[in-house]
């Protein structure tokens, strides 16, 4: 099975492992290390190293990195791993995604199926509205006497 | 009943992607709640209507009128979704054939303490599981499709 790990500088990574948990029920094995403030890169690089290689089973282990933001330090450190370790690496992380990601890794053997279906439009979760007044929702409506 | 493919309690509803995993794995086209409170708030029902997949059908009934619209039987697979374990009594007690129930959400609150993991019951809500329970109804704990089922029986001792 697919690794996950988050990173992030500070906490936002673990935050949003809790999040997970909260909403799913489980954390699906996901691990998180964040980058904390004056923390020099090289131990980061070390520290997320060691996460990668705790479930790393053997060369054809995958891992699949989210971070916050492209091009980070975080971001960097993870690239830099790649050189080493089979990593689809995923900036912009969120909710939503992650919930995606963990939903279907079970399901998906390719990591780049899974990187695809995580980063598509549907997966992300963004939406606005903006309650404006009569809008009315396209959706059937189930009525007491009809099914459908 | 046919084409009743979940009956699920959660006292969050519909709730974002933890329903969409569940429509997907069921094959569900209809999502029906049956919530007495929330069948009479209209605005809570706007924001229910937002939190599902635009093309799943939504209907929100008191439980009088769930009771009206399950007697009809079912054309599509259907979720039938409630906050507690007493509206599902009285829909059995009305006819309804429910063979099992989901509880995937009971939050902490006050008057309720832990069942197991992260679902809460008070007295009165174990008093109504085990009622389903000798009504033969299946209850079983399971947050997430990907979840084993954990039966409840031996947690309401």
């Amino acid at each position: 099975m697919i690794n996950v790990v988050l990173v992030s500088h500070g906490a936002f990574c673990q935050g949003l492992l809790q999040s997970l948990k909260m909403v799913a029920g489980e954390n699906f094995g996901v691990k998180a290390v964040s980058l904390n403030e004056g923390e020099a890169p090289e131990e980061f690089r070390i520290k997320l190293e060691e996460i990668i290689k705790e479930n790393h089973i053997d060369s054809e282990q995958e891992t699949i990195i989210l971070s916050d933001i492209p091009g980070g330090t975080p971001f960097q450190s993870a690239a830099y791993l790649a050189k080493r370790y089979k990593i689809g690496l995923i900036s912009g992380m969120n909710l939503p995604m992650l919930l995606t990601l963990c939903f279907e890794k079970s399901r998906h053997n390719s990591l780049e199926e899974l990187v695809d279906k995580v980063t598509s439009e549907g997966s992300l979760g963004v939406q606005a509205k903006l309650f404006k007044e009569g809008e009315k929702s396209k959706r059937e409506k189930l009525s007491i006497d009809k099914n459908r | 009943m046919k084409n009743l493919v979940l009956t699920r309690i959660d006292d969050r509803l519909i709730h974002g992607q933890v329903m969409t995993a569940w429509i997907k794995n069921r094959g569900a086209e209809q999502v029906v709640i049956v919530d007495d409170a929330t069948a009479n708030d209209e605005y809570m029902i706007e924001v229910l209507e937002m939190a599902v997949p635009e093309e799943i059908a939504i209907g929100i009934f008191t439980k009088e009128d769930g009771v009206r619209f399950f007697e009809q039987g079912l054309d599509a697979p259907t979720i039938l979704l409630v906050k507690g374990p007493q509206v599902l009594n009285y829909l059995v007690d009305n006819g309804i054939n429910i063979d099992e129930v989901d509880v995937g959400g009971m939050g902490a609150r006050k008057d309720r303490t832990v069942l197991y993991k992260n679902i809460s019951t008070n007295e009165g809500e174990k008093e109504q599981f085990n009622e389903l329970l000798e009504k033969k109804v299946n209850v079983y704990i399971q947050v997430m499709p990907q979840d084993n089922p954990v039966s409840i029986s031996e947690y309401l001792r």
